[in-house]
């Protein structure tokens, strides 16, 4: 896989750049087509822009069909787009083999699912400690770190509980920790408070913005205008294509504000 | 009319989705039903050809045989019938000379002397055309043969001792006879040697020759006579009243000759064959049904969990009010096209092993006519097993998820999320690799209940493989321990046979002593007989020898002093049949003289002085200083004779071949090398059939391994976000299809044992007076544990190109 520089001017810069931030995610003219087998042609993306510096939180936002669950597995590296260019965390994407795309997502990005996707015949700690072994970066201090990082999203005391023992909102907080685990700058979350009320979505949407407070970067995808509030950028997309771009009407809200 | 369509439009894209684990399903249906009927039809199929062979050949359907040793003037015995009160009755009849005789049909490199038998046939216009020989190799005997020496050798002796299609051959007196070629003849169709221990099978030591009636005459010096007359009976004669009108036939136009006549029936070949097929066949039944059973239960775990995959879908439709009579229909569907698509297969099947068994049986067995046709009946029975058993498994997950209440049905997500089933045991249980290590562990356990099935299914298989090869085992094992008793570390010993009863100082007898390459050699009188205790009666092989003696005597298990009766060593098996223990008493009826030249049947009480190990029941020596008791003291019928140290078996063969008086020389463990050779030709049924069933075992792991993919998809689609190398996931998959195949080869070898032992029973049942070893040998446990193994982790690795294929991203999307 190729590496590129952060780019630290590479052109026009989106609203609220930081200078001297690099950019973690930089998306050029991506689209994106699935081939129907010849009866069906539908267009996921289309002439996609986006930067995204580090220590960012920024909500993708669209309807259902929008496309900003096709953005964020391209930005994940778990589809490649059919056109423009996609770098992110300075290596480039497109073209990228495929074993080249799994060391890709190995060590720069983690996953966030909205059904939590945790293993059913592992515990918490072992969920969290599967997301460390993935990297291999323990270096024989795996078991502890795991044990840090549920304390950290506040699951200390259930770590030896399997999944179906947790509520969903814990459920959420193990798969976090699981993403943190790994060390990878990026965190992308796909309808992270879908399965969850609001309660707990706001705690989530809380450990997700001290994540990017903490420097990494973060890109949630959702189709609740309300969580978009709490983000420092709002992507709007609609069929496929980048239809807004910037920080949310009337400010950033805390997560404590938000409400639905 | 058009509801029905759609359920079937569905049920066959389901079909088509999931065509793979379909298909395999369906072929391991086939495989049991193939097998079952297949290696069923055996017996149906044996005892057709059995028929139409002995037909092809127009086996006699009456014979008269003479006294041994008494000759007729030829004529005279088909002149004999002419005085029959229905005469039309015998359509055709020819007389024969019969004569035992030596053989030796050494070639370079190779010593062949052994016990013959000469047969004189009508071959004028192309006969004999009652047992009839149809040529196998070199050419046929033809009329103008008729008058030299020349012969057709019987293809069984032939074959086994890869003699070339023409050659010489030596027979007693040192005549040398010319053969052309090799033959079957119905009365050989199984080698049939009655004056030997082991008379079955009998073709390495014991050989037959078939030569023109004239040229025959002149080799044996009985130039115009006869002692043999076999006939062809017209259509709708019944045996039974021709043979009483021909022994009254020659009750009063010669009755200066004792004859006797026989039936087809009562041929030793023709009763032994179609006794064996009949007998065969519960054993092969029983090895039918393991295969079968193991099919079945495997049909009916991967039906069920195809099935159960589909409950969301029957949750919709109850939450749409679709009855629940209506929601069975699909997957009820699904699991009838299974079943036929598997019943269509097994008719496949059922052909290609009806091939396969029809070679081997062809090998085993060479028959003028081998006919395998179809057996539809016995397919039917297995075909509805092999329909019925897969809606039945369709039928109990439909059952449990009509029952489901449908808000749980069409639970999405994490709510829907199952336990980890048994996987918290493992919680505590450091095992190396962090997460990859455990999670293989976790995932048998965390489904119990199918791995118990699919290990169950595998391990149907491997039962059935242990079942088969076990009983090769036993009978091998068997064997080995009937060898070392016989052999003791002397393999050079041989046995002679005289041509009869003579008094120990008999110059046959010296002159044995004292042939050159003979080091040593024992009297020994050998004859049939039956023990009897406890009401129970069993046929005996009796040896009067020296039970000290330095050259053989049998080894003892256990032994008690001869008291004041005369003793007697008894097999093991013979013991156990008899109820008796040493120190017990037996009663023996044996042949006594009366005079120079008349015996009667005696009966003398012997006292079991001790059990030797020898697995041949019959066998039982009595001490040779108590032959008095018996009235044979002082008469011999044998020796056992050992070769100098730098003579062989061989010489010693053919150095006693040259005295009068000796019927045959034979290295002692020939016995055992006929019934390797027996052992070594129903191996190749059971080959056959192995590779069928470790194909089951694959492909019953293959679909387990290919149904957790399926069921695992997301959280394999999860792995695969976070970047987890493929080859990892493989390598866990891997791991864990050894697990299962670990579990698999113990269960299955666990049930096999139990089943090899009903397998042996049947066996026993068929063949008393062998006393099986039950054995297991550890190559055989080592290559069912492989096979289970191989299987299962084949079938994970297997599944490689599917995790390489999946779609991540949709795989992430779908929430069921």
């Amino acid at each position: 896989m190729e590496t590129r520089p952060h780019p630290s001017n590479p052109g026009p810069r989106h609203v609220g750049h930081r200078e001297g931030v690099p950019t973690t995610i930089l998306l050029e003219d991506v689209g994106r087509r699935y081939d129907g087998g010849g009866l069906l042609e539908v267009t996921a993306l289309e002439g996609v822009d986006l930067e995204v510096d580090q220590g960012e939180f920024v909500v993708v936002l669209g309807p259902s069909g929008s496309g900003k669950t096709t953005l964020l597995n391209i930005v994940g590296a778990l589809d490649v787009p059919t056109s423009g260019e996609v770098t992110v965390d300075g290596q480039r994407v497109t073209g990228a083999g495929r074993r080249d795309l799994f060391r890709f997502r190995r060590e720069h990005v983690s996953f966030i699912f909205q059904s939590f996707n945790l293993f059913p015949a592992l515990t918490a700690l072992e969920n969290v400690r599967f997301g460390i072994d993935v990297v291999g970066r323990a270096n024989g201090a795996a078991e502890a770190t795991a044990r840090r990082v549920l304390e950290d999203v506040g699951l200390g005391e259930r770590a030896e509980h399997f999944p179906h023992e947790l509520s969903g909102g814990e459920q959420q907080r193990v798969a976090i920790a699981r993403a943190l685990a790994t060390g990878n700058p990026i965190l992308l979350a796909d309808e992270p408070t879908g399965e969850l009320d609001f309660r707990t979505g706001v705690q989530i949407l809380g450990l997700l913005r001290a994540q990017a407070e903490a420097g990494k970067t973060v890109l949630v995808v959702t189709h609740n205008r309300e969580i978009s509030r709490s983000a420092d950028r709002v992507v709007e997309l609609s069929s496929g294509r980048v239809v807004s771009d910037g920080p949310p009407a009337g400010g950033r809200a805390d997560v404590s504000e938000l409400h639905w | 009319m058009r509801r029905t369509g759609f359920w079937l439009r569905w049920s066959a894209r389901e079909l088509r989705r999931r065509w793979h684990q379909v298909a395999v399903t369906a072929l391991v249906i086939a495989i049991g039903t193939g097998v079952w009927a297949g290696l069923g039809s055996t017996g149906a199929w044996r005892i057709r050809s059995y028929t139409a062979s002995f037909e092809r050949l127009s086996m006699h359907d009456l014979r008269v045989v003479l006294q041994p040793g008494s000759f007729a003037p030829a004529g005279s015995l088909s002149g004999a019938l002419r005085s029959m009160e229905h005469p039309d009755w015998v359509e055709a009849a020819e007389e024969r000379l019969v004569v035992s005789t030596q053989l030796d049909a050494s070639t370079p490199g190779r010593t062949v002397l052994v016990r013959g038998r000469l047969i004189g046939v009508d071959v004028s216009g192309g006969g004999p055309r009652i047992d009839a020989l149809q040529t196998t190799a070199g050419r046929a005997l033809v009329p103008a043969d008729d008058g030299s020496a020349v012969a057709v050798l019987e293809d069984h002796f032939a074959q086994r001792h890869e003699l070339p299609d023409s050659g010489r051959v030596e027979l007693a007196g040192g005549r040398t006879v010319r053969y052309v070629g090799a033959a079957l003849t119905p009365e050989y169709f199984v080698v049939i040697d009655d004056a030997a221990v082991m008379s079955v099978m009998a073709e390495s030591a014991f050989g037959v020759v078939v030569m023109p009636l004239a040229s025959a005459q002149a080799v044996s010096g009985h130039v115009g006579s006869v002692n043999d007359l076999v006939m062809r009976l017209a259509d709708g004669v019944d045996p039974l009243a021709a043979r009483a009108e021909v022994e009254r036939a020659f009750a009063e136009g010669l009755p200066e000759l004792a004859v006797t006549v026989k039936t087809k029936a009562e041929d030793p070949a023709y009763e032994m064959l179609f006794g064996d097929a009949e007998s065969d066949r519960a054993t092969f039944d029983a090895l039918a049904a393991l295969v079968l059973a193991a099919a079945v239960f495997a049909a009916f775990n991967l039906t069920s969990r195809i099935v159960e995959a589909q409950r969301r879908e029957i949750g919709i439709g109850m939450a749409l009010g679709v009855p629940r009579r209506g929601l069975a229909i699909r997957p009820l569907v699904i699991g009838a096209e299974i079943a036929v698509l598997g019943v269509v297969f097994g008719i496949g099947m059922g052909w290609l092993v009806g091939r396969a068994m029809s070679g081997v049986m062809n090998d085993m067995l060479p028959m003028p006519v081998w006919e395998t046709p179809f057996q539809l009946g016995r397919f039917a029975g297995a075909a509805a097993l092999g329909f019925a058993l897969p809606l039945l498994a369709t039928a109990w997950p439909v059952w449990r998820a009509v029952r489901v209440p449908p808000v749980d049905a069409i639970r999405t997500g994490h709510l829907a999320a199952r336990g980890g089933g048994l996987a918290p045991l493992l919680k505590r249980l450091p095992l190396p690799g962090g997460t990859f290590g455990q999670l293989p562990f976790r995932n048998l356990l965390r489904a119990p209940r199918r791995t118990v099935v699919t290990a169950l299914g595998v391990g149907a298989a491997i039962t059935a493989l242990i079942g088969f090869i076990g009983l090769l085992d036993s009978f091998n094992a068997t064997l080995d321990r009937g060898e070392r008793e016989i052999v003791q570390g002397r393999p050079e010993r041989a046995m002679v046979e005289l041509t009869g009863f003579v008094p120990v100082n008999a110059p046959v007898v010296t002159a044995v002593r004292s042939a050159a390459p003979v080091a040593a050699a024992e009297p020994v009188l050998r004859f049939p007989g039956l023990l009897e205790a406890r009401g129970t009666e069993i046929a005996a092989i009796v040896e009067v020898l020296d039970l000290g003696s330095p050259i053989w005597h049998p080894s003892l298990v256990e032994r008690v002093p001869a008291g004041d009766l005369p003793s007697i060593v008894i097999a093991e098996q013979a013991a156990e049949d008899l109820g008796v223990t040493v120190g017990d008493t037996v009663l023996l009826r044996h042949p006594r003289p009366t005079g120079p030249d008349s015996l009667r049947v005696g009966t003398t009480r012997l006292r079991v002085v001790g059990v030797h190990p020898g697995p041949l029941r019959p066998f039982a020596y009595v001490e040779i200083d108590d032959a008095g008791a018996l009235g044979l003291a002082g008469v011999v019928n044998g020796l056992q004779v050992l070769p100098r140290p730098d003579a062989s078996v061989g010489q010693v063969q053919r150095a006693l071949f040259e005295i009068p008086g000796i019927a045959s020389v034979q290295p002692v463990d020939t016995t055992v090398v006929v019934l390797r050779d027996l052992i070594d030709r129903f191996a190749g049924i059971f080959r056959a059939v192995e590779v069928f069933v470790a194909l089951l075992a694959l492909l019953v792991a293959f679909n387990a391994a290919s149904i957790n993919i399926d069921e695992r998809a997301r959280e394999h689609a999860t792995m695969f976000a976070f970047g987890l190398r493929p080859r990892t996931l493989l390598r866990m998959t891997g791991v864990e299809g050894l697990l299962v195949g670990c579990v698999s080869a113990a269960v299955g070898v666990g049930i096999g044992i139990l089943a090899l032992g009903g397998l042996l029973e049947v066996a026993v049942a068929d063949s008393p007076e062998v006393g099986l070893v039950r054995a297991l040998a550890p190559g055989t446990i080592l290559m069912a544990v492989g096979i289970g193994v191989v299987a299962a982790v084949a079938a994970a690795l297997l599944t490689a190109r599917r995790l390489r294929r999946m779609d991540v991203p949709s795989t992430l999307r779908v929430m069921e």
